[in-house]
């Protein structure tokens, strides 16, 4: 018999999240949506990537979960000429035992949460260095995998507006990713919030919220949150109408409409007009783990339909390959994933007609 | 999946259980109620049709079933559909939990419970307190969208079946009964009035007895008999009404001095007593031309009944005005102009001929006349024709005739060769002249409108060339024509022999013309010739020179033994067939082989041209430039230049050149 996770059980993962939460909240003001799916993207052991522009306390923000999750921190500032060997690091000849010979020297990848800023800044080749470690959680050098600590987290931050000399995520790479936050503006009070709270924008000094081995059980409690079969069966169908083949062919997209977006124009286009390439099953497995870090931070023991709508958008729409021409008529992913949502039923089969 | 729940949660089965079964329920009873009313709409709606149904076919099994039957009959089968349709619905517990679950927002604690999962006490708790309302969010049943089509299908059939009874239909053998005793009591009114023979009123009660046995036989289509017994009952009462009027003012007239051989008991009117005479007395064709003169209505439409239909009704008007009842005709009530009053001739000698062929018809115009008196009516009917006639014109006086005249003399002619049967050996071009001069003969036609008339064909023009010569021949008294040259009689006069002069010119001119254009073969030369020596000949015989017939016949007479015998042209005499060239032959050979007239040619240079060699100096084109935005161009540019966009993309792609302008 499958047991839920008891009252006293979700008191206390409750009681850590909040701990991290608050921590983050004071040194990132007005930004508690933000915080809290960063949360959730570490509660589900997922790689977060965070898109803003400059200013706006990315970086401070990881910095800071690092601190207060109390895992060891590196920081990788991505520039053109980045090598792959500079991140994973690299066999350098060493004296032994009077004989010369290669040894491994970890690089900075070899850290809990690694803060990887402006990663559309290096070159393909040293994105790619991250592809095995961000998905196998280790590092392959000459043949010899080493593994990476855990937890391991990858947070990456990229700058949307200068694209010049960028190299674009490719799909791989974004798939990997269980979130893709875009972080918001500031409003104006939070802003004189921060001027007459911080000087020269130095963060205020916080402490560690989880202690040795509260993370490891932060981690437990989440995998204890109770998925039901009709919420993984919603998510399954979510993901599956992503798809442009299936959306108008399976059973899951009957009650689905075709018009999910709109582009600049205002004409209505369908998921087959707007999108090339769907979601991948790694994207459901990512949302039905981050629905249940969603419900422990909503003090649920399982997960719920709202749980699985709050974290879709941020796990569904960089995942999303659009049409050429949806991208030009100014269909974003975001608007697609947003009307499937309202698209697709919770339960899949509707009640008989003759009742309301 | 409540199996699980119970195995599950013990503490749970009560409350989840109870609430997907009580939700479970719901949803069976909206199904019940959903085939309850679709049931009750299809068998109310066929319920309805059989009615109509049974209406249009005349039947009333159902009709004649009780009202409530009916009904009880629809609302079992509804009944019925309603409890099949719950029964068979099928809907997954799943489904059901799940619906429950967004209807009572669970926060997802009843879809744990319902699989199973052991729950904490709070969290049982708060489900608990969530499944308390389940009540109130249990699916309600559509009422307003489901129960439409069944009034709308109760409505029809109560309306179909307070419909009026059908009017009971008289069977066809009753209305066939009915109008034959309508004729039976016509024919003995008929009888009654004594105006008909009694044979013919005994041929009526036959055919009306013939059609009461076929009627009671049950045999179809009686109604046109009946129609055409009863418009024959109708003639016959107009008959006998008319000679009721005619023998009334006859007794009136005659009444002194006439009909001694009549009987007293005064059926005298109406023939009986003449039937014994084989001459009609004077007073009883008078009394005949009377009725012609002294028509009433119906006797006078009976009589333009009789006329030609294009005569016109002022015509039909003029000929009863001018009927006396003598019988004579008043010429000043007669037109004026000639041509109508030959119509007018013409009109009552159809009449009369019409009547002639048709003895029913004559005997209802001229009831009570024996035949013999019929037959002289219709001599009458053939003088009052004659007095239609117009006056004929004097042509013996020595004045040269007119145009008219002279057509209708060549039609003359053409009628005689057609009794001789010498007209079919003619041409066919001269046929139809022949036919038009006949039909124009009352029109005027001069001889520039005869030689209108030729044909264009060239043989057709040979063979009339021919036949003119034979109409010439004849023209002196030989066949056709058979009277005596001398003595007048057929021989054609001065201006006809000036016609057929014309015509002969005419011909040899027009193929003269034919000749120099589309010369013949010299077998066709030949008999052409004979034709125009014969016409020459003619031309020269009926030209007014007597003195110059000998010189002419001699002409003829080389020309024939320079050609031949006259035949058709390109025969080869007796044993060849004759080559006749059509138009289809003239058309197949269209292509035919032609001598075209030779160019002139110049003069020959004098001067002698030296032959030079020289380099030759070609022209080069310029080369088109291929950079980068031109069609076909090799660079990056050329791809950029030839794309394509979609006409959705264009607005946006000139909006990003807009804004980069500015």
């Amino acid at each position: 018999m499958t047991t839920m996770l008891t009252t006293e059980q979700v008191a206390r993962g409750q009681q850590l999240l909040s701990a991290v939460r608050d921590g983050a909240n004071q040194v990132l003001l007005g930004q508690n949506d933000l915080v809290e799916l960063c949360l959730i993207a570490l509660c589900a052991r997922g790689h977060l990537l965070l898109e803003g522009q400059p200013g706006l306390g990315k970086t401070e923000l990881v910095k800071a979960f690092a601190k207060l999750t109390n895992l060891e921190f590196r920081r990788l500032q991505f520039t053109p000429d980045l090598l792959p060997s500079d991140i994973t690091g690299g066999p350098i000849l060493q004296e032994r035992d009077g004989e010369r010979q290669l040894v491994f020297r970890p690089g900075p990848l070899f850290a809990n949460l690694v803060l990887a800023d402006e990663i559309n800044r290096s070159s393909p080749k040293t994105q790619s260095a991250l592809l095995e470690a961000m998905q196998e959680r280790s590092v392959t050098v000459l043949g010899e995998t080493h593994s990476l600590p855990k937890p391991f987290f990858v947070l990456a931050t990229q700058n949307p507006i200068e694209l010049e000399g960028t190299y674009p995520l490719p799909e791989a790479q974004l798939d990997r990713f269980l979130f893709k936050v875009e972080v918001p503006g500031l409003d104006a009070d939070t802003m004189a919030r921060i001027l007459t709270s911080r000087r020269r924008g130095e963060p205020p000094t916080i402490e560690k919220a989880l202690q040795e081995g509260e993370l490891q059980e932060l981690f437990d409690l989440v995998d204890a949150v109770f998925l039901p079969d009709a919420i993984a069966n919603y998510i399954a169908r979510l993901v599956a109408a992503t798809h442009p083949a299936r959306s108008s062919s399976s059973k899951t997209s009957s009650h689905i409409s075709r018009d999910t977006s709109t582009n600049a124009s205002g004409a209505q286009l369908g998921v087959d007009q707007a999108v090339r390439y769907g979601a991948s099953p790694r994207a459901a497995i990512a949302i039905g783990e981050a629905a249940r870090a969603a419900a422990l931070l909503q003090s649920r023991p399982n997960v719920d339909f709202q749980d699985v709508a709050r974290v879709a958008i941020p796990a569904l729409a960089h995942r999303l390959v659009l049409q050429h021409s949806a991208v030009v008529g100014g269909t974003t992913a975001r608007a697609v994933v947003e009307q499937l949502l309202q698209d697709i039923p919770a339960v899949h089969k509707p009640l008989p007609e003759e009742v309301r | 999946m409540v199996a699980s729940v119970v195995q599950g949660a013990p503490a749970m089965l009560a409350p989840v259980s109870d609430a997907i079964q009580r939700f479970r329920g719901r949803l069976r009873l909206a199904a019940f109620v959903r085939g309850l009313l679709l049931g009750f709409c299809v068998l109310a709606a066929t319920m309805a049709a059989l009615l109509l149904a049974e209406r249009l076919l005349a039947t009333s099994y159902l009709a004649s079933m009780p009202g409530w039957s009916l009904w009880a009959v629809v609302a079992a089968g509804a009944l019925l559909t309603g409890a099949v349709i719950a029964s068979r619905q099928s809907i997954d517990d799943a489904v059901v939990v799940a619906h429950l679950e967004k209807r009572l927002a669970t926060n997802g604690l009843l879809l744990a419970a319902s699989q199973g999962v052991e729950l904490d006490a709070s969290f049982v708790q708060r489900l608990g307190a969530q499944l308390g309302r389940t009540e109130s969010v249990l699916p309600t049943i559509r009422w307003q969208a489901l129960s439409l089509r069944p009034v709308v299908a109760a409505l029809v059939l109560v309306v179909v079946q307070w419909l009026p009874p059908t009017a009971a239909a008289k069977p066809a053998a009753e209305a066939l009964a009915i109008a034959t005793q309508r004729l039976d009591a016509e024919v003995a009114v008929l009888d009654d009035r004594q105006a008909v023979p009694d044979d013919r009123v005994a041929e009526l009660r036959r055919a009306v007895g013939d059609l009461n046995e076929r009627a009671a036989a049950g045999e179809e289509g009686l109604w046109r008999d009946i129609d055409q017994l009863r418009e024959r009952i109708e003639r016959e009462h107009q008959l006998a009404d008319a000679v009721d009027g005619t023998s009334a003012q006859a007794n009136g007239n005659n009444s002194k001095s006439q009909n001694g051989e009549g009987s007293a008991n005064g059926d005298s009117a109406n023939g009986d007593s003449a039937r014994g005479s084989e001459t009609p007395s004077t007073a009883e064709l008078a009394e005949a031309m009377a009725k012609l003169g002294a028509l009433d209505g119906a006797a006078l439409k009976q009589l333009t009944k009789q006329l030609p239909p294009d005569l016109s009704a002022a015509a039909k008007q003029a000929i009863v005005e001018a009927v006396q009842p003598d019988g004579s005709v008043d010429a000043a009530a007669l037109p004026e102009d000639n041509a109508a009053r030959q119509a007018l001739a013409d009109a009552v000698h159809a009449a009369a001929n019409q009547l002639a062929d048709d003895p029913a018809k004559l005997a209802e115009l001229a009831a009570g006349l024996t035949e013999q008196g019929q037959q002289q009516l219709l001599e009458k009917l053939g003088e009052l024709a004659a007095q239609f006639e117009p006056p004929s014109g004097d042509r013996g006086d020595g004045a040269q005739p007119s145009a008219p005249e002279l057509s209708a003399e060549l039609a003359k002619a053409a009628i005689e060769m057609a009794k001789a049967g010498a007209l079919e050996d003619l041409p066919k071009g001269l046929q139809e002249m022949m036919a038009k001069a006949g039909a124009a003969a009352l029109e005027s036609m001069d001889a520039e409108t005869l030689l209108s008339m030729l044909p264009d064909d060239l043989s057709e023009l040979m063979a009339m060339a021919e036949s003119v010569a034979k109409l010439a021949e004849g023209m002196q008294g030989e066949k056709p024509f058979g009277g005596d040259p001398a003595g007048g009689g057929n021989q054609p006069s001065k201006a006809m022999q000036d016609k057929m002069a014309a015509l002969a010119k005419g011909l040899m001119d027009k193929m003269g013309k034919e000749l120099g254009a589309n010369p013949p073969s010299d077998a066709a030369q030949s008999g052409a010739g004979d034709a125009l020596a014969q016409g020459g000949q003619q031309g020269g015989q009926q030209g007014g020179q007597p003195g110059d017939q000998q010189g002419g016949q001699q002409g003829g007479q080389q020309g024939a033994q320079s050609g031949g015998s006259p035949r058709a042209p390109g025969t080869e005499g007796g044993g060849h067939a004759a080559l006749r060239m059509t138009e289809d032959t003239y058309g197949g050979a269209s292509s035919a082989e032609m001598e075209l007239p030779q160019p002139e040619l110049g003069d020959l240079p004098t001067e002698w041209v030296p032959l030079t060699v020289e380099k030759a100096t070609p022209e080069v084109g310029k080369r088109q430039g291929n950079g980068a935005g031109r069609a076909g161009a090799s660079g990056s540019g050329g791809a950029t230049w030839q794309l394509r966009l979609m006409p959705r993309h264009r607005e946006v792609v000139r909006r990003f050149f807009a804004e980069k302008k500015k």
